[in-house]
């Protein structure tokens, strides 16, 4: 039972921070996206042609 | 294929809704269930305060079976259909499957050290936990290793499915052999509960918190795997646009946007 209360600090401490690294992951990778899909040049009039 | 179809026409609708009021509702239901977690369930007498590791540690892995059922799910569809939202549902699901996973494992092995003496043994529950983590890590690294998308999402969806056996597994280990994980039934219907009441409702809350987390994931994850789709389209027509006359440029690993180069 000693020490008990250590391994339950890290265990809480890593699960949440690893759910939120992941968060963090994906919200800057959907960011690059859309970033790299508004930067693409359209080609709309030259289909239309 | 109807209810299929179904589902996928309101995912479409109702994503940016769900992660909307996911977004709110889940932080705050965490925040809820670690002050009943820490301030309100009662310490268990055997173990102390680090049985309170069960809240995170049994939520994630049942999370984990339902995010590897939905590759199953997803993968079938996938075969079936030749959708590739449902192969893109499967990918997201099995990356939010191994995250869980890991989160459980991490939180077991915490547990295991003050209550077993050992951060892993190879008891039966452990191996097979571990078994099914390799599986899908393996899945994950095969999609972002293939360099043909349509094949690569194919023989994906077939790792999905076969790797689902191990599921079960995992689940009845603890009952066919014996281990040192407790073959503990949560609810039992024939006499006394194993828990106490308040242990039993904040287990529950928890679960659903976990639920809401991973439907969360999901639906941020498929969102990200649909932008990258678009992204390789539109790079794609705007490659064929400035090289009207090379048919080079359609073909080749390249055309894969993401940076682990995992999409379709």
């Amino acid at each position: 039972m000693n020490g008990g209360l250590g391994y339950l600090g890290i265990a809480y401490i890593v699960v949440f921070a690893a759910i939120g690294c992941y968060l963090i992951i994906l919200d800057r990778r959907q960011r690059d996206i859309d970033k790299r899909l508004k930067n693409l040049p359209r080609h709309d009039d030259d289909a239309a042609e | 294929m109807t209810i299929a179809k179904t589902f996928l026409a309101w995912l479409d609708r109702s994503q940016e809704s769900i992660v909307r009021n996911l977004s709110l509702l889940v932080p705050l239901g965490g925040l809820i269930g670690l002050g009943a977690i820490f301030f309100w369930v009662p310490t268990d007498a055997k173990q102390g305060v680090v049985q309170r590791i069960f809240y995170i540690h049994v939520p994630a892995a049942l999370v984990a079976y339902v995010a590897f059922g939905m590759v199953l799910l997803g993968s079938i569809a996938y075969l079936k259909t030749h959708n590739r939202r449902w192969d893109s549902f499967a990918h997201a699901s099995a990356e939010v499957g191994v995250l869980f996973t890991g989160a459980c494992i991490v939180a077991g092995m915490l547990w295991g050290r003050p209550e077993w003496g050992t951060y892993w043994a190879w008891d039966p529950r452990l191996t097979t936990t571990f078994v099914m983590l390799m599986i899908y890590v393996g899945y994950l690294l095969f999609r972002a290793m293939a360099t043909d998308p349509t094949r690569g999402a194919r023989l994906a969806a077939v790792i999905g499915i076969v790797g689902f056996v191990n599921v079960p597994l995992v689940h009845y280990s603890v009952d066919w052999w014996n281990g040192l994980h407790p073959n503990m039934r949560l609810i039992n219907f024939n006499g006394p509960q194993s828990l106490p009441w308040q242990m039993m409702v904040t287990f529950a809350y928890m679960v659903a918190v976990f639920a809401g987390l991973f439907i969360l994931l999901m639906m941020l994850r498929m969102r990200l795997e649909n932008a990258q789709i678009a992204l390789a389209e539109a790079e794609e027509a705007e490659a064929e646009a400035a090289h009207p006359a090379s048919p080079a440029v359609r073909s080749g690993p390249a055309a894969s946007p993401s940076p682990m180069g995992a999409t379709q």
